[in-house]
Order: C-alpha cells, then sequence, then structure tokens
C-alpha cells in the first residue's frame, strides 16, 4: 500500500493541479486523514441534512479503513462526516472500495462536486447509497440538471466507480478479479473541474430528506472506506 | 415460468434453454450484433398462475419489500418488472433495476415509487404502482444488454415480504 501511495504521489507532482491526474489514498495509519489530501468539514449544510459534519466522526481505523460515522448519542445535535480533496479533478476514472452504512435514512457517498446548488455553477457526478445501503443512487448534475437512476444493491464491501471524460460519464462496479462491469452510462458534456468527496449523513425528515434518503428513525453508525483512486 | 427473448433484428439472437441448478434458474442468448434493444428474460408468475392458465392475479399491496436472488455471468444489471395481466408488452410497468455479479446475492428491494419506476421511455400511467401490486400476475427478470455477445440471466427464491 505504502509503495502505492509514493508511486502516485510522485505521478501527481508532476501534473498541473486541478487537471486530470493520479490520485491514491489507502487510508493507511492512525488519526484523521492525510490532511494534504483531504479537507475535513466541521460544518452544518442545513436541511435536508439532519446532522452537523464534525472533525470528530472522521478518522482512521488502523486496519487501513477510512470511519466516516453518523453520531446520534445527542439525538438534538447529531454528527456526522465528510471529506473532500483539496485538488480538484478534470476527467478521469474514480474508483472506491468502501462499506456503505446501513443506517436507514442515511446517505454515504463517493462522488465530484463543483459550484452552488441551486445555481448554474452546479455540477455533480454521484455515487450515493440510501434506504439503509440497499439503493444505489447515481447521478450526474449539469448546469444544475440532474440525470439520475437507482439500483438495487446487497449491503457490504463492495468496489465501485464511474468514468467522467468530455462526452460522458459511465458507472461500473470492479470485481474481486478486478474486471470491470459497466452499469449505466449518460452523454453529458460537463468540463468543469471538481473536488472528490465521500459523506455520511442522515437526513432530517424534512419532505425532501425523506423523499430522497428515506426516513431517518434513529440511531448511528459508520461507513467505512478502504481506498480511494483516481487514475487518467 | 417461461423465458422469452427479443431483439431489434431478431435474426441476430440465438436463445438458450433455460437450466435449474443449485435452485436457480439461468436462461441466455447470445446476440450476432449489436443492438438497438434486445433482451433475454423469466418470467416468474404468481402463486396461482401459471402460462397456461386463466390469470388470477394476487393482491400484493399488503407487502412492502421484495426478496429475490439474482445473478448474471455476463453483465452488471438486471431489471425486475411487475406485471399485470395482460402483460405490458412494451415494458411500461413498473420497473426496478440491480447492480449484480457473477455470484448470486440476494436483494431486497422495497415496494415502492422510488424503486419501482416507470422505464423513462414510457409515457406516464394512470395505473399507480399500488394499484398494479393489487392485481400482480408475474414478475420478469430481463437482462436487456444490446452488445454483441452472450447474456444471461440467473434467478433463484422470490418472496413477497410483508
Amino acid at each position: 500500500m505504502r509503495s502505492l501511495i509514493t508511486a502516485f504521489a510522485f505521478a501527481t507532482a508532476l501534473v498541473p493541479a486541478a487537471q486530470a491526474a493520479n490520485f491514491f489514498d489507502g487510508f493507511d495509519g492512525t488519526g484523521g486523514p492525510n490532511g494534504s489530501n483531504w479537507e475535513v468539514a466541521n460544518w452544518g449544510n442545513g436541511s435536508p441534512f439532519g446532522c452537523t459534519f464534525a472533525f470528530s466522526e472522521v478518522w482512521l481505523t488502523g486496519s487501513s479503513n477510512l470511519v466516516l460515522n453518523v453520531n446520534s448519542s445527542q439525538p438534538s445535535a447529531r454528527k456526522c462526516a465528510e471529506v473532500r480533496t483539496w485538488q480538484s479533478f478534470t476527467y478521469g476514472k474514480f474508483v472506491v472500495r468502501m462499506q456503505p452504512g446501513t443506517i436507514a435514512g442515511a446517505d454515504s457517498s463517493f462522488f465530484l462536486y463543483t459550484g452552488t446548488a441551486g445555481t448554474r455553477s452546479h455540477n455533480e457526478i454521484d455515487i450515493e447509497f440510501i434506504n439503509g445501503g440497499r439503493t444505489l443512487h447515481t447521478n450526474v448534475w449539469n448546469a444544475d440538471v440532474q440525470n439520475y437512476q437507482q439500483f438495487a444493491v446487497t449491503t457490504g464491501w463492495r468496489t465501485i466507480g464511474f468514468e467522467w471524460r468530455p462526452t460522458y460519464v459511465r458507472w461500473f462496479s470492479v470485481a474481486d478479479n478486478g474486471a470491470e462491469t459497466e452499469f449505466r452510462r449518460v452523454n453529458t458534456n460537463i468540463s468543469t473541474p471538481m473536488r472528490l468527496m465521500l459523506n455520511h449523513w442522515v437526513g432530517d425528515n424534512s419532505t425532501s430528506a425523506r423523499n430522497f434518503v428515506g426516513q431517518y428513525n434513529g440511531g448511528g453508525g459508520a461507513a467505512y472506506y478502504d481506498w480511494v483512486k483516481v487514475s487518467n | 415460468m417461461v423465458s422469452y427473448a427479443f431483439a431489434a433484428t431478431s435474426t441476430d439472437q440465438t436463445p438458450g434453454t433455460v437450466t435449474y441448478a443449485s435452485s436457480m434458474l439461468t436462461f441466455g442468448a447470445s446476440l450476432a450484433h449489436d443492438q438497438g434493444y434486445a433482451g433475454v428474460a423469466l418470467r416468474l408468475y404468481a402463486p396461482g398462475n401459471t402460462d397456461t392458465s386463466a390469470a388470477a392475479p394476487l393482491d400484493a399491496s399488503g407487502f412492502t419489500r421484495l426478496r429475490i436472488h439474482l445473478a448474471s455471468t455476463t453483465d452488471g444489471t438486471l431489471a425486475i418488472k411487475l406485471q399485470p395481466s395482460p402483460v405490458a408488452a412494451d415494458g411500461c410497468t413498473p420497473t426496478a433495476r440491480a447492480v449484480i455479479g457473477p455470484t448470486t446475492a440476494e436483494f431486497v428491494i422495497d415496494l415502492d415509487d422510488a424503486s419501482f419506476a416507470l422505464p423513462s421511455y414510457c409515457t406516464p400511467s394512470a395505473t399507480t404502482l399500488l394499484q398494479m401490486l393489487k392485481s400482480l400476475y408475474a414478475i420478469d427478470v430481463i437482462n436487456d444488454a444490446t452488445s454483441a455477445g452472450a447474456h444471461d440471466v440467473v434467478v433463484g427464491t422470490i418472496s413477497l415480504v410483508p
């Protein structure tokens, strides 16, 4: 794992920032995630989020996993977790090995994002696990216009990703032997650099929250991320 | 249970036969060329129904989830269609999609509008999912891959969960 990190770190140094670049994080170690790779959110997004992102809910396990936790010990002040790369990317293949959370009414995710939601600056490419981790929500937002499709999935660890190119986005799953199987493709022309983000949050049971992530009935728990990889 | 296959150019498609092993049904076909549309499917009838008897649709409105075992050795998604009687020949009936792999896995799919939506090519229907569930005739599991080559669908146990 460390040799891979070294290799990718070297490659990253050779390409301009904010363009397609190789990136890898195996989430080795303990404590917080690598601060040179990730910005950790410590703020609230407001509705439909039913929790506030907090430094305390993001950590490395010591066994090569990143935890994004939902902490519901104080129902009036639920905490949740989000990280985003400092680096922006333009095009490439974005792959994650993760175990989505299983809280009803929650969302654990892997996505690219830029701009302000509700304006034409908003672009986004999503992999989001909702409905207790049993539904995969794929979406692409181009100038704030979305094109989504949902799929039934099994819970548990999985390797999954998307490929973003000038004229399309495609989503694929990756088998243990490394074979990719595409399951969705959308023709789209997003070209704005975007930051890669991971988060795990619960809805606030507003109408928009219930319509998307479903009813949240309390409780907390973790989503786990084994590694994240970006390649050309 | 019946199997069926379809393709834009039907002569490009060579269906196989249904096989049964380890509680799983498998059906596949091969496409000689890429197609505009195509598919291989297994139709599993609701209890009390067969492909030859008069339809006796099941009132499934009291169930909240569908539990189904699925796989495909060739492709990454399968469609699950709830069929009324007569069946929606154009495919315009509530449809869920599952991301599957070569190993059989159990999927638990909510029987709601978010999970079972009309395909995008269909015009909005006045028939709600609840109305559909009140007269469930069959469940079709379809591999609608269109690329040249072999495509299959593997289906095991199906059950409805209250």
